[in-house]
């Protein structure tokens, strides 16, 4: 499954996916993403000097391998779009992030 | 951390065990012998178990291989009822650099190989040839009962205790908070624990504060990858009222994720 959110408002605005996802689940699927963010720029405030920009939060269930990925040098300061991906594997995860990024810098230039 | 040229004595308790386990092996019946290899070939049979009773009987300096159908996965060298080497292949082991080091027992190194091994998908089963092989170097090596005792749970322990004791030895640091304990446990170098457990508060603050369920968006267990920088990645694991934050080398992800979801896999 592929969404497209909002991480300010917490939510998913379009998706597709093999199988029919209630809206409470992307929903929730957006909010789990705006926490892991939060999270990661907590940790990297931390840091000094701070260079490092982590643009990507996955989460590991038993099932499955969800990667989100935001739009890059965003922070928590910002309304940002993130692409959200629920993949059936570590490595296919990974391998969505390059792309991804790539399409939300595109997004963020044509606006 | 064991150092033997494998001349290791056994108590007499568990020598006896040994010899007695050996005799009924050797007195069995060779179609019950056809029978374990026909169930560990079917898929019926434990590759754990299985593993950890090869090294617990071989005296001998023996090779062992794994196979997933026809395809070697993984190889082992036992003497003396030790296990000197476990390498997996590289498909498997999605770590292959990985080499133990100081801080880290030669037991938790291939309990946590033997681990991936064994949760790796077999499809029908898997099978072990045995060969004669020659032991020159003085190495490293442990016993089945010291992977045993990592590898099971011990009583009362958590799921992400178990977690922890197979991937503490790649940490660079790690925090287990417990909401209902007044101190949590940690390891690391002190400005890495504090960060740990700062993040640790951050998120409950922020789930008390939000709203947030603690396993979203279904309530499976779960765990979050943050990066603290490009070569150190945080893992974040929650189970019931337990937290576990765990800073790791990057190329020891992939073992660390998979070793949680082997903990936490039905």
């Amino acid at each position: 499954m592929v969404a497209f959110g909002d991480l300010g408002s917490k939510l998913v605005l379009r998706s597709s996916s093999t199988v029919q996802h209630p809206q409470e689940y992307l929903d929730q699927l957006c909010a789990q993403a705006n926490h892991g963010f939060y999270l990661q720029d907590a940790l990297l405030e931390q840091n000094t000097p701070r260079g490092h920009n982590a643009g990507e939060v996955m989460v590991v269930t038993v099932q499955e391998t969800r990667i989100f990925i935001r739009t890059p040098d965003a922070d928590r300061t910002a309304a940002s779009d993130a692409i959200l991906c629920v993949c059936d594997s570590e490595q296919a995860a990974r391998d969505l992030v390059a792309p991804a990024k790539q399409l939300l810098i595109d997004l963020c230039r044509g606006a | 951390m064991s150092r033997s040229t494998a001349k290791t004595t056994l108590p007499a308790k568990d020598a006896t065990r040994a010899l007695r386990d050996a005799l009924v092996r050797l007195s069995a019946n060779p179609s019950s012998l056809a029978s374990e290899k026909r169930d560990a070939a079917e898929g019926r049979a434990d590759l754990m178990q299985a593993v950890l009773h090869e090294i617990d009987a071989t005296i001998l300096p023996r090779q062992l291989t794994v196979f997933f159908g026809q395809q070697a996965v993984a190889d082992l060298t036992i003497s003396h009822r030790r296990l000197l080497s476990l390498d997996l292949a590289e498909a498997l082991s999605q770590d292959p650099h990985h080499n133990h080091t100081d801080q880290t027992s030669i037991a938790q190194t291939y309990a946590l190989r033997l681990r991936l091994l064994a949760s790796s998908p077999q499809n029908t089963g898997f099978r072990i040839s045995r060969r004669a092989c020659e032991i020159t170097m003085e190495t490293e090596n442990c016993s089945a009962k010291q992977l045993s005792e990592i590898l099971a749970p011990q009583q009362g322990e958590s799921h992400l205790t178990s977690f922890l004791a197979l991937i503490s030895a790649d940490a660079n640091a790690w925090v287990l908070q417990n909401e209902q304990a007044d101190q949590g446990a940690s390891a690391g170098p002190d400005q890495l624990v504090q960060q740990l457990a700062a993040l640790g508060d951050t998120d409950k603050s922020a789930k008390q504060m939000r709203g947030y369920a603690l396993r979203m968006p279904d309530k499976t267990p779960s765990c979050m990858v943050l990066s603290l920088s490009s070569d150190i990645q945080v893992i974040v694991a929650w189970d019931h009222a337990e937290t576990l934050l765990i800073a790791l080398p990057s190329q020891h992800l992939a073992a660390a994720t998979k070793a949680w979801r082997s903990i936490f896999t039905p």
